[in-house]
């Protein structure tokens, strides 16, 4: 799976934003807001990857166990499936 | 084609429906020096048409004129048009913010009623919201919505108030990050990346000086009282 292009993220407050480039998205579909490690997520899935390898990069960077790891990506994964940003044909 | 004054910014502008001569009369002013000139074409006509069927070709001058000079107000001028209705209490600007239909006139209404003289009604609709040294200030504009409220003056934004309509009159603190994506909802800027963006930039500088508040209300005279407190005292109880 990896996460379609035509996003940027941003800084605000303390969470991350994404904002899409695309002139026709309505407002709905603009703006993904997330946390750091969603960030993180985001970025690591700029590159095809399985659940596995996110889950095994998200125990290497944080101090989690895998439980915590596999609900925080499942929460992740749900939100940008939902924006239809996530591309799982891989 | 005259100058006005907007914003603090003296804009030239091209109008030729009466309609927006009307909106714009008190806002004409003497010079011949301006920071930026807007002239709408029948493309821009078209394109508000497209936005929103059903008015006249006269209304859409006028919100072809407001869509470029807030988007060069954005882009230039470290300031957005919100969509609400912004008061004066004390020197300090409210700006209430919702969808349409929710009820922000009926709530300032409240205010003015309650408070009389000592509140002033800035703008009952398209507000601008300009960073100036620091400080987020919010102008009066010609537009004013279907009531016509607003007079030329402008204020320190102290507080973007978000309202609900709800049986119950309460009030709670919203983060900055919990008012983004409402922000978002209730100011213009073009639609695509370098326009969210700028967005998101002056949205950030005015919440890093201002406080927001989630207004749950209904439309009884004490209404305002729930605000007023949250607003001037900080206290979120009935």
């Amino acid at each position: 799976m990896k996460i379609k292009d035509g996003f940027i993220l941003r800084k605000f407050s303390d969470k991350i934003v994404a904002v899409a480039e695309d002139d026709y998205a309505d407002n709905s579909n603009s703006f993904i807001k997330m946390n750091s490690s969603a960030e993180f997520v985001w970025n690591f899935l700029r590159q095809d990857r399985t659940y596995e390898e996110v889950v095994d990069a998200l125990l290497e960077k944080y101090d989690i166990d895998r439980q915590t790891a596999e609900n925080d990506l499942n929460g992740f994964l749900s939100v940008v499936r939902n924006a239809g940003l996530l591309d799982e044909q891989s | 084609m005259a100058v006005y004054r907007i914003a603090d910014l003296n804009i030239k502008i091209g109008c030729n429906g009466n309609y927006l001569k009307t909106l714009l009369k008190s806002y004409i002013c003497d010079s011949k020096i301006y920071d930026f000139e807007v002239i709408t074409t029948e493309e821009d006509i078209q394109n508000e048409r497209k936005a929103a069927d059903g008015f006249t070709d006269e209304m859409y001058e006028s919100s072809a004129v407001l869509r470029k000079i807030s988007e060069k107000i954005l882009a230039d001028y470290n300031g957005i048009l919100f969509h609400g209705a912004v008061i004066e209490y004390k020197s300090r600007a409210y700006l209430f913010c919702a969808p349409s239909g929710t009820g922000k006139t009926t709530h300032i209404m409240l205010w003015k009623k309650s408070l009389k003289n000592d509140v002033t009604i800035i703008n009952g609709d398209k507000p601008f919201v300009r960073i100036i040294d620091n400080v987020p200030i919010v102008y009066g504009s010609p537009w004013k919505g279907k009531e016509n409220l607003g007079t030329d003056v402008s204020c320190k934004l102290d507080a973007i108030v978000f309202v609900n309509r709800c049986e119950q009159n309460f009030a709670r603190p919203l983060s900055p990050d919990e008012s983004l994506f409402r922000l978002l909802s209730s100011t213009a800027y073009p639609k695509n990346a370098f326009g969210r963006l700028k967005a998101i930039d002056i949205l950030e500088k005015i919440s890093d000086k201002i406080k927001f508040v989630d207004l749950f209300c209904n439309t009884d005279d004490n209404a305002y009282y729930t605000a007023l407190k949250a607003l001037t005292e900080g206290i979120y109880e009935n």
